[in-house]
């Protein structure tokens, strides 16, 4: 059992880090004062690993995300992604980072193919047909062929989802941030949908980051969980989850040992809670 | 004629119509059928009411119940209508009244919207400037009227300017307030994307504020003849603004009566492209 345990953990350190928070420490500024939001947060990240990130609401979740992509700087400690700080200014204008959100944010004034290639309008890489290319296969492979010069609201929720993410793998990001992106859809479309999105994302062999509130998904879909504590925010523990055997997210949900981590990811957050 | 209907894919469009219509079952045709002729029943109603008023309004001021003195009537309005046309004016009053509505409608607009544009730009710029738009919004625009007639004169330019100030910030503030509306997170899936600020503005801004904007566009329409009939009002040589103010002074409720009609025909006219503007930018 040691010996095993021993194993994996010399197969993460064999991976490239891609992403690592050293130390970070987040003090939100109001005009009715200051909240500690995180504290010496720690943790990494490897290539082509899924991660997922769980807590008890307000403890900062979604802050690490927006701290990922730039949006907020640390007050202490610094993020490296891909071995550069995120925060120091980038010489190239290359995209490091995928979001998904809680909504699709599909814009509804353009067609299906408009919206997935709109960061490289952005970018300005039209002419790119390399990239083009790659991007319409990915909408032929994922069943999207047909609805390429349909609008966003001829399309179901679970097809939305699956048009965003496509979106976001367009740039070919270091790095995806998915900050609960099926807690808008309804049940059976969430499970659909997190079966697609999961199947994509390790067939595409892409990193990823996902905040939710739901233990079951967490577990069904990660390789790691990391569990916060409440505000302010540190990792509590870091769980492992080995359920590649089970398949999709969906069995992987049903299987028993499903159960097992749920309770120990469980047992976590209500400890805290009651502190 | 046949060439005519090729030319609109006419004949192909009722074709696929009539074979789609064909497909329904005949329960659907019933129900489409009501659907139809509820809309020409109300459409029938609506006609009817005008035609009653005018009708009405004939026979009672010939048979003496109202004074057509005080009401005019119909008849005397196309007599007014005749005699204007007659002596070149009625083109002449309604091309320049329509002339200042139209401008100042294009100008308010287009001033409105860069003002939006600047004050959603610059955050400083939006909060140093809120007190004084507040202001501008509440201030009653004619009591403005003398200035600008002063500085820019009596005339078409004074009008125009009166329409201008009457559209302008309610425009600014409809559309600013369009901008500001716009989703938090899609602004951050630009930024995820290294979207600049133009960026932002022109492929996310700018079209999810449109159905905003043709509000904005409605409701200038009817600000616009506000502003441009005050402007008559307070300074005009010609147009139906200054026929209204006129016929009033003389008691020619002939040429009041008609000048308000055809300003009802103009904003309905107006109101009527907008709309066909809005139902192209749905598609």
């Amino acid at each position: 059992m040691e010996k095993e345990e021993k194993e994996i953990k010399k197969n993460t350190n064999d991976k490239k880090e891609v992403l690592k928070f050293d130390n970070v420490s987040l003090i939100y500024h109001t005009k009715d004062g200051e909240t500690l939001a995180l504290k010496d947060v720690n943790f990494s990240v490897y290539e082509k690993e899924f991660v997922a990130i769980v807590g008890p609401s307000g403890c900062g979740k979604t802050t690490i995300l927006s701290l990922i992509a730039g949006i907020l700087k640390p007050s202490s400690g610094h993020i490296y992604l891909d071995g550069h700080d995120v925060n120091e200014k980038k010489k190239t204008s290359e995209v490091d980072i995928g979001y998904m959100f809680q909504r699709d944010q599909l814009f509804d004034w353009r067609t299906i193919w408009k919206n997935v290639t709109i960061g490289i309008e952005i970018q300005k890489r039209k002419k790119d047909t390399e990239l083009l290319t790659r991007v319409s296969n990915l909408i032929d492979k994922y069943g999207l062929g047909n609805f390429r010069n349909s609008k966003p609201t001829e399309l179901s929720g679970g097809m939305r989802q699956r048009v965003a993410l496509i979106r976001t793998l367009a740039l070919d990001p270091k790095i995806l941030l998915l900050d609960e992106p099926f807690s808008a859809l309804d049940f059976q479309t969430r499970l659909n949908v997190c079966d697609n999105v999961s199947e994509i994302i390790s067939n595409e062999e892409k990193t990823a980051i996902l905040v939710t509130h739901d233990i079951s998904e967490a577990v069904s879909l990660a390789d790691r969980v990391i569990i916060l504590s409440t505000r302010p925010g540190t990792v509590k523990k870091i769980v492992d989850v080995d359920l590649k055997e089970f398949g999709t997210p969906l069995k992987r949900r049903e299987s028993k040992k499903a159960h097992d981590y749920f309770d120990e990811i469980w047992k976590e957050l209500v400890i805290y809670d009651e502190s | 004629m046949k060439k005519f209907l090729e030319f609109f894919n006419l004949k192909r469009k009722f074709k696929e119509k009539k074979l789609k219509y064909q497909s329904y079952t005949q329960e659907h045709k019933k129900y489409l059928k009501k659907i139809e002729s509820e809309k020409w029943i109300i459409r029938l109603i609506q006609v009817l009411i005008l035609v009653a008023i005018f009708v009405i309004w004939e026979l009672f001021t010939m048979w003496g119940i109202l004074d057509p003195f005080f009401v005019s009537s119909p008849s005397r309005m196309i007599e007014t209508v005749r005699k204007l046309y007659v002596s070149g004016e009625l083109f002449m009053h309604i091309g320049i009244t329509l002339y200042e509505t139209v401008i100042g409608f294009i100008l308010a607009t287009a001033i409105g919207y860069l003002l939006a544009v600047l004050l959603w730009w610059s955050d400083k710029l939006k909060k140093v400037l809120e007190p004084y738009i507040v202001v501008l919004n509440s201030l009653p625009k004619i009591a403005l009227g003398p200035l600008i007639i002063i500085w820019v004169g009596a005339g078409t330019k004074a009008i125009i300017v009166m329409c201008i100030l009457i559209c302008v910030i309610i425009t600014t503030l409809s559309l600013l307030g369009s901008f500001l509306s716009c989703d938090k997170d899609k602004i951050l899936l630009m930024r995820s994307m290294n979207a600049k600020k133009y960026q932002i503005f022109f492929k996310l801004i700018v079209p999810n504020s449109m159905p905003d904007f043709i509000s904005v566009l409605k409701i200038n329409v009817g600000m616009s003849w506000i502003g441009t009939i005050m402007g008559e009002y307070l300074v005009s040589k010609a147009g139906l603004g200054y026929l209204i103010v006129y016929g009033g002074t003389v008691f020619k409720l002939d040429l009041v009566m008609t000048s308000t009609v055809i300003l009802c025909l103009l904003a309905g006219g107006m109101y009527f492209i907008i709309s066909r503007i809005e139902a192209h930018f749905k598609k």
